[in-house]
């Protein structure tokens, strides 16, 4: 019989818009690529707002913290700020962080598993290899502080952390316990610090990870586990040998420099890619900045009044948050949008100024920091002064608090007044930036969102709402602007969460526990 | 030698009769009869002939078929006496010549003697002359009296014939006058006539009857109905071809048992999703596999205009659907186009117009004042649930709910609108209540356009068909249509004795416009936004001092986007609001960018080559190509302050299948087969390309890239390939059309699958048996066709959502630098999802065929499934496909029939059908394990719902009591309450799951009417389904409490108000209780999706015969016809149909589905 298109090959076909693994491990040029990838999932686009990997991580940990204000109640991450979200075991959100993280873990590990055996400069291949092991010692910190309870300076941590993938495998693990889980993140660590310490050439951009990018989140891990001084050692290192350098033009927000990896504070940050972060609302700004989308424009991010009043007048911070927003000179917020008392101008990424076209909503992402210089002052700091090297601290403290504000000289506090001074300059640097929520916890605080409503005070929101009138008459000086916006509050239950409460464990997604069955839940 | 043996097999016309020759007994022969026979077949009688009389009996096999059976009683009958009694009333006569009995058909006499299965022939017989040489006749329609041009006229037996003219008049020399003529005609039954001496004869031909002797498109060819051993459903044009359809298989609906059709959109050109006998496949497709023409179709269905389509036949189980194997496991839809009949040439002029409206209403919301006292009560509600006092709360409530509005339509503050139990002043007036309905801003009356002309005809050796035909459908939302042009051509020629060849091209051109954005949650979404935004936000902009609109220099009004607003001299300041700010559907959906253009063309080009007698080899190429650009932007609006932004994306679908099919087919004796063997390759390739750009440099309509400044995204592009062959082979036999069979087997392999997985057997075997040819049902009256048939066989699927599954991939991940990121662990062992399938039927026509109708049980057994395990998360790899899991689609289908009235005038025609359809499944890889509100395990189905056990409403604080999970969680006193001794809680997170139904209805089908008056026709039908559950995510948004300043459902009337009330609707609330309140997903939200719709109503009118014929018209009919008409659900705006598999998400912000209403117009010159 007559046969057609028999040929040996008809029937072999081949994607085009992917590749074969094993093109991937072939080398270390192609190695490389699959670090390029773990880079993207930091920021990768998910199939709903605002799943997008690190990004809404970061925004994660300042909802559920005091410092960054929702000036309505209706707005998007509601839920998320009133704790509720992170409790629910179904909810698709909350999962996407542990998804984005085990989707980064285990890219790392199919690097780490194959990339002895590919071809290339062995530089070139402990490039690859420190870099993956980083991310999977970072995924394991990120997650381990979201699901086990805090890491107890005082020893005994066989409390539940997290399940450790350290192979390639989809079988179910259980749970290793919090003291294992920072052995292994230090160990992975210790072994990226030194297979980076091998590499002499300079990275491209500053999404790679160098040695003093993993210094630095060692020096995290370090501080989170009560470790005061090795962190401050440790966050001395990245200080003295990153070539970072303080940076105070990083507030010039009218320039958006605070969202451009060119500052010289910047040690490790999403660079931005506009021509592929195309879709809105997937990004770190599209939450927070002004960029034209219906969450800034109705809901713009205010600093908790409380902490704002402790920025001193001449502070180049202080101006980042705006008190008086009608007179407030280039106030920069999206086309009819809403103005807030105390909303934030930190995170400009599109200024009216720099071309009349392009404000207009055109401009969707920008670079984001992910670790700045200041960050390891404060480290040190911090982890001096706690670790009764007040000297040094207020040292490390100086060097940050004097840039930010030419007036300020040193620290003369000592003991708690001291650490409530550093604590404080880590709240005003950081704003934003993802750490209250973790700082809280780690710290073993409570969340305190300010007094409860007085009765014989307005709370600003009810009676002349900020929506129409910027400052409301007979506000509670005691209270915060939490709870206070124009017409609902958000609720008593989150207004206070007391230390150790079991809510500050975020559940395990019921996903993880069907399918790996070893995996056990935290107390709902 | 074997050639010579095969033709002269082939071409016995008259055969031996009785077998019996071979031992002829010794007995004495004579020239009496004695027989005492009761309903003794002829046959049997003849053998007794044969041996009383050792005479041989000759006979054309094909006259004993409608021959009745003997009673007679004779003692010593004289043989002549006795064949004249036996044959006194049997369409044959007997003679006997030199000891031969001769049988040959009677010609029958002008009262048409009774002759039920043999459709009306009456024969004129004038002027009787054996010595007659030539014939004149006339053949005409037995149903018009039309005269029938290039009708064949042969003398049996030899090679003399000659065709009617156009007037249906012949004449042929030289006839015997023992000669038999044989009269055919494409479409019409042909007949055989006897001579008998005569000179003139004429004929009338009766059309091809469509009941059981159907001739159906069957795989690889056509069947006979009548001895079909599968289950095939045939949709015939009649069904559908005065209605306005943009796509025929809508007409599926309720009218085909076993084929549930989703309701598709209101989206002007949108398709629905079809299944075949339920769910078949877990992770793989469950579409049907779509045959135009005898050719895989992988093209949107919306290219195949409906006018332009003969019939459907849907292929239902594994004997019917085996032969396509490799995809055939969620059955086959095959769509057969028209071609043309021999005969003078044929043009249908066809027009329709139609107006497009939705179908079915929305959810009931609240009027402006009762949504004003609710939103006062959510406040003052939440205010003293955070801790508030209630005096406070009262107080506080309507300033901060007009604040929050943002509008104020009453013009009062808050003090003097709301008294202090939040009650809205009676004096209240909506100053712009004429300005609030959104959702009617943004609908219109569309109009629909069909025409169609098809011109066809034929000779005895070419037909053709070719038509042009133009829709256009304007949708009930503003500015979106969709237009087709399609154009057909089919030609058919006998170029010689042994070589057939013809060609058939599908095309069409369509543009869609105005697509709307159905995303879920965004506000772009103007379903969305027209539908929650409350209505006491205006549409335009009005002064809130005065409440009268504000106007332009022009003195037009300005659409208000909710972006906040002030007059130029700055004495009229409009805040905004906050839902949907920056957004104006009713004027936005005026400039809806979004569309597409498709342009298809179907080839399909044959040649059947007659080998030798009865072997036949046919070639079949087909090529189908899809052209497609897609586009949307984004408009420049001041209000918005958007730059604009521009994508075009393009794609094209390449495939093409070749055929090699032998067929072979043999009578011997009663014995028929027919052998089929093939081979087919079938490649299917898809190109994709994407652009974008923003920044619009002169604002306006000009979204071409010239315009625009920046690249948006990178471009992309990607290319899939996907080839499938196959090898087939079918028998199919049958003895006496009495008792049937077939077998077929087909080997496939797909490139989806590694090279040592990749091929697959499938095959199938049927029987049947038609119980009404057997003697003894000849008493049985009231039975004329009873058909029993039975069939198992197994078919394959491969359609995974990718192309390549069996491969470990990387996919790009870039991060300006080239990236990747593992994609796929691939398994090489994946291969073929088998689907094995029983089917047993009983086919019958009763009651002297008033009524006909079959009962089927079915069971499709899926195994080997292709199934998507999902993994740990902590795996960092989402699912792993295998081969693995078992499903059955169980179930019975009944059609009935009746013809309950026939009279001159009358004719009352009555239809019903149901299917019983059970989904279970039976092993799973991974057990249980829950899927978003469904629960997976073995022993349930697919879409059992599985959610919190939902109680009611608290009596003491309103909120929403759920059945506490006591086994999993640990409970404080104070989170239980105990009713009737079960606990309760209002804690969502600790609440009991539950089985709740499933939404597969348990019954689904359809019934209707066909009632004639004289030259009127009046035709509907209604689709049912019964039993199934539906998950009102709708309902629940209109209800639920996370989006402040919506429109609300009216059932919020209801809420809780105060300890003591007994309601099922929670308190209305805000904040962090509204995770209670809004009840997440459980039973709470869960309806019946029991439904009925009238999918259409039709009422025709034949114009009367003569008073066409002045005007050279042979048909005209007028017609109205309104698809979709009407819809009964549980609750507005729900339409169950829509996801019928999921029961989920059908009602979220879509375009809802659309009623047709149409007048239309066919004539046939």
């Amino acid at each position: 019989m007559a046969v057609m298109s028999c040929s040996k090959d008809f029937l072999e076909t081949e994607s085009t818009s992917a590749v074969d693994q094993s093109i991937i491990f072939k080398d270390t040029k192609a190695a490389l690529m699959a670090i390029n990838g773990i880079h993207r999932v930091m920021y990768e686009k998910g199939n709903y707002a605002p799943k997008m990997g690190y990004q809404y991580y970061m925004l994660y940990m300042d909802f559920l913290g005091e410092d960054l204000i929702y000036t309505k109640s209706n707005a998007q991450f509601r839920t998320e700020a009133d704790w509720t979200r992170h409790r629910q075991t179904t909810n698709q959100y909350p999962r996407h962080i542990y998804e984005y993280i085990y989707k980064i873990i285990a890219n790392a590990n199919m690097v780490i598993e194959n990339i002895d055996n590919a071809e290339g400069p062995q530089e070139e291949r402990d490039y690859v290899k420190g870099q993956a092991i980083f991310y999977r010692a970072f995924s394991h910190f990120c997650a381990v502080q979201l699901y086990g309870k805090r890491y107890d300076r005082a020893g005994n941590n066989t409390q539940m952390g997290i399940v450790l993938r350290m192979e390639s495998s989809t079988d179910p693990k259980e749970r290793s316990s919090v003291e294992d889980c920072y052995v292994a993140i230090n160990e992975d660590l210790d072994e990226a610090i030194r297979l980076l310490s091998n590499v002499s050439f300079e990275r491209s951009t500053k999404m790679h990870i160098n040695v003093h990018v993993a210094r630095a989140i060692k020096a995290r891990v370090l501080l989170t586990q009560g470790k005061w001084l090795d962190a401050a050692e440790m966050a001395k290192m990245v200080v003295d040998h990153s070539g970072a350098q303080m940076d105070n033009s990083c507030y010039d927000y009218k320039q958006g420099r605070c969202s451009d990896a060119t500052n010289k504070e910047w040690i490790w940050a999403k660079i931005a890619q506009p021509e592929l972060e195309t879709a809105t609302l997937f990004n770190f700004y599209s939450y927070i900045s002004n960029t034209n989308i219906s969450y800034n424009k109705n809901t713009p991010r205010a600093i908790n009044n409380l902490l704002y009043e402790k920025i001193s007048a001449t502070d180049v911070r202080k101006p980042l948050w705006v008190e008086d927003v009608t007179n407030h000179p280039g106030l920069v917020y999206p086309p009819g949008g809403n103005r807030y008392k105390w909303m934030s101008q930190k995170f400009i990424v599109d200024h009216p100024d720099n071309s009349s076209s392009s404000y207009s909503g055109a401009i969707i992402t920008a670079d984001l920091a992910f670790i700045r210089l200041p960050e390891m002052y404060l480290i040190m700091a911090e982890g001096y002064a706690r670790g009764d090297e007040e000297g040094k601290a207020r040292d490390a403290l100086y060097v940050v608090a004097h840039d930010r504000d030419p007036m300020y000289s040193l620290s003369s506090n000592t003991g708690d007044d001291l650490t409530e001074e550093i604590m404080t300059q880590r709240r005003v640097e950081l704003w934003g930036e993802g750490f209250r929520f973790l700082d809280l916890k780690r710290l073993d605080m409570p969340l305190d969102r300010g007094p409860k409503p007085r009765s014989g005070y307005n709370q600003g929101g009810a009676v002349n709402g900020w929506k129409n009138n910027f400052n409301p008459t007979n506000l509670d000086p005691l209270a915060s602007n939490f709870n206070m916006y124009e017409e609902q509050a958000v609720g008593e239950a989150s207004r206070y969460v007391a230390a150790g409460a079991k809510e500050w464990q975020w559940v395990i997604p019921e996903l993880e526990i069907q399918y790996n069955p070893l995996c056990k839940q935290n107390p709902l | 030698m074997k050639k010579h043996f095969l033709f002269k097999v082939l071409r016995l016309v008259i055969i031996f009769l009785l077998a019996g020759l071979m031992h002829v007994s010794a007995m004495s022969h004579s020239q009496t009869i004695t027989l005492h026979a009761k309903h003794l077949s002829l046959a049997s009688v003849l053998e007794t002939i044969r041996q009383q009389t050792g005479y041989a009996v000759y006979a054309n096999i094909v006259h004993l078929k409608d021959t009745k059976p003997v009673s007679i009683t004779a003692n010593n009958m004289p043989l002549q006496t006795f064949l004249d009694k036996i044959f006194a009333d049997q369409p044959l006569k007997a003679s006997v010549e030199d000891k031969t009995i001769v049988l040959s058909r009677k010609r029958v006499t002008q009262a048409g003697t009774s002759q039920a299965k043999v459709p009306a022939i009456q024969v004129h017989a004038n002027n009787l002359d054996v010595q007659q040489a030539q014939i004149t006749g006339k053949v005409v329609s037995a149903e018009t009296g039309e005269p029938i041009s290039y009708a064949n006229v042969v003398v049996k037996g030899t090679t003399k014939g000659i065709s009617t003219d156009a007037q249906g008049n012949y004449r042929l020399d030289g006839v015997a006058a023992d000669a038999v003529l044989i009269i055919s005609s494409v479409g019409y039954q042909s007949l055989e006539i006897a001579v008998n001496g005569r000179k003139q004869i004429d004929a009338k031909l009766a059309l091809q009857s469509e009941t059981m002797d159907e001739v159906m498109v069957v795989a690889y060819g056509t069947a006979k109905k009548s001895t079909y051993t599968g289950s095939a459903a045939v949709i015939g044009e009649e069904t559908f071809k005065n209605r306005p359809l943009t796509e025929v298989t809508q007409a599926l609906t309720g009218t085909t048992p076993g084929v549930q059709v989703g309701t598709s959109n209101g989206q002007p050109g949108s398709a629905p999703t079809l299944r075949i006998r339920g769910i078949g496949s877990f992770n793989a497709s469950n579409d049907p596999l779509i045959i135009l023409d005898g050719m895989p179709y992988d093209n949107a269905i919306t290219s195949i205009n409906p006018t332009d389509i003969e019939s459907i036949t849907v292929l239902k189980d594994a004997s019917s659907a085996a032969l396509y194997g490799a995809r055939a496991a969620n059955g086959v839809l095959m769509i057969n186009t028209k071609r043309g009949r021999t005969g003078k040439p044929t043009v249908v002029a066809k027009y329709n117009f139609g107006l497009t409206s939705r179908q079915s209403s929305d959810y009931e919301r609240l009027s402006d004042k009762d949504y004003m006292e609710l939103y006062w009560e959510a406040y003052r509600n939440s205010t003293v649930l955070n801790g508030g006092t209630l005096a406070d709360a009262n107080r506080d409530a309507g300033a901060a709910l007009l604040a929050g509005i943002g509008y104020n339509p009453y013009l009062m503050d808050a003090a003097e609108l709301f008294d202090l139990n939040g009650k809205l002043n009676p004096n209240a007036i909506n100053h712009w209540a004429d300005d609030t309905d959104w959702y009617g801003g943004i609908t219109q009356t569309g109009k629909r356009h069909d025409t169609n002309v098809s011109i066809s005809g034929g000779t005895e050796k070419t037909d053709y068909y070719t038509s042009l035909g133009y829709m256009n459908e304007e949708g009930f939302i503003i500015g979106s249509k969709f237009n087709r042009i399609s154009a057909k051509a089919n030609a058919n020629s006998q170029i010689t004795k042994w070589l057939k060849m013809g060609t058939n091209l599908n095309t069409a051109q369509s543009k869609s416009d105005g697509q709307q954005a159905e995303t879920s949650g965004a506000i772009s979404n103007p379903f969305r936004a027209t539908r929650f935004l409350g209505n006491i936000y205006p549409i335009h902009l009005h002064n809130p001092a005065t409440g009268e609109y504000i106007l332009d220099e022009n003195g037009n009004k300005i659409p208000d986007f909710g972006s906040g607003w002030t007059s130029e001299d700055g004495t009229i300041v409009i805040s905004g609001r906050d839902n949907f700010a920056g957004s104006n559907h009713p004027f936005e959906v005026h400039d809806t960018y979004n569309g597409y253009l498709r342009q298809t063309i179907n080839l399909k080009g044959y040649a059947d080559v007659s080998l030798l007698e009865g072997l036949k080899l046919t070639i079949n190429g087909g090529v189908g190509t899809n052209m497609y650009r897609s586009w949307n932007g984004g408009m420049i609006y001041e209000q918005k302050g958007n730059a604009g932004s521009s994508a075009q994306n393009s794609s094209n679908t390449n495939t093409w299948t070749f055929q090699q099919l032998l067929n072979y087919g043999k009578d011997w004796g009663r014995h028929h087969m027919d052998v089929l063997a093939g081979h087919e390759s079938y490649q299917y390739q898809y190109w994709y390309l994407s652009t974008s750009m923003k920044t619009q440099t002169i604002p306006g309509t000009n979204f071409e890239y010239a315009n625009f400044t920046e690249i948006n995204a990178l471009p992309n592009s990607y290319t899939h390939n996907y080839r499938v062959e196959g090898y087939l082979s079918r028998v199919n036999y049958d003895f006496d059309e009495k008792y049937f069979a077939s077998a077929s087997y087909r080997r496939d392999a797909s490139s989806r699958w590694h090279k040592d997985s990749r091929w697959g057997n499938f095959w199938s075997v049927g029987a049947g048996w038609s119980l009404d040819k057997e003697n003894f049902m000849k008493d049985v009256r009231f039975v004329n066709r009873l058909k029993l048939r039975t069939a198992y066989g197994t078919v394959g699927n491969d359609d995974l959502p990718g192309y390549y599954p069996w491969r470990a991939v990387y996919a790009p991940n870039d991060n300006g630098e080239a990236g990747f990121v593992q994609s796929s662990l691939g398994n090489k062992e994946l291969t073929w999802e088998v689907s094995k399938n029983f089917d047993a039927a009983a086919e019958f026509v009763l009651f002297d065929n008033r009524l006909d109708g079959s009962v089927e049980y079915f069971n499709r057994v899926s195994s080997n499934m292709l199934f998507s395990v999902p993994q740990p998360i902590s795996s960092g790899i989402e699912t792993i496909d295998v081969n693995a899991g078992s499903m059955y689609n169980k179930g019975v289908e009944v059609v009935l029939n009746g013809n309950i009235l026939k009279t001159n005038d009358w004719s009352i025609g009555l239809n019903l059908n149901t299917t019983f359809l059970e989904n279970k499944l039976t092993s799973l890889p991974l057990d249980p394990y829950i899927s978003s509100i469904y629960k997976i395990e073995a022993g349930h189905s697919r879409y059992d719902f599985y959610l919190r056990e939902w109680y009611g409403v608290n009596p003491d604080n309103g909120f929403n009591l759920f059945r506490a999970d006591l086994e999993q969680f640990e409970f404080t006193p104070d989170e239980l309450k105990e009713i009737n001794g079960v606990m309760y809680t209002e804690n969502i997170e600790k609440s009991l799951y539950v089985y709740s139904g499933t939404s597969l209805p348990k019954a689904t089908g359809g019934f209707g009417a066909d009632i004639g008056w004289k030259n009127f026709n009046l035709k509907f039908s209604f689709y049912y389904q019964l039993g199934g559950q539906f998950y009102d995510g709708g309902y629940k948004s209109f209800m639920n409490t996370s989006l402040v300043y919506n429109s609300r459902h009216k059932d919020l009337l209801k809420r809780w108000r105060q300890p003591g009330d007994i309601t099922d609707v929670a308190i209305f609330t805000n904040g962090t209780n509204s995770v209670n309140i809004d009840a997440a997903s459980s039973t709470r939200w869960l309806v019946t999706s029991n439904m009925l719709e009238l999918t259409n109503v039709n009422l025709s009118y034949r114009l009367p015969k003569a008073f066409l014929q002045s005007k050279n018209i042979s048909d005209a009919v007028v017609y109205f016809s309104a698809d979709n008409a009407w819809l009964l659900a549980h609750r507005k705006g729900l339409y169950p149909r829509r996801n019928f598999n999921a029961g989920y998400i059908s009602n979220d912000d879509v375009y809802a589905p659309s009623t047709i209403a149409s007048f239309g117009l066919s004539l046939t010159f």
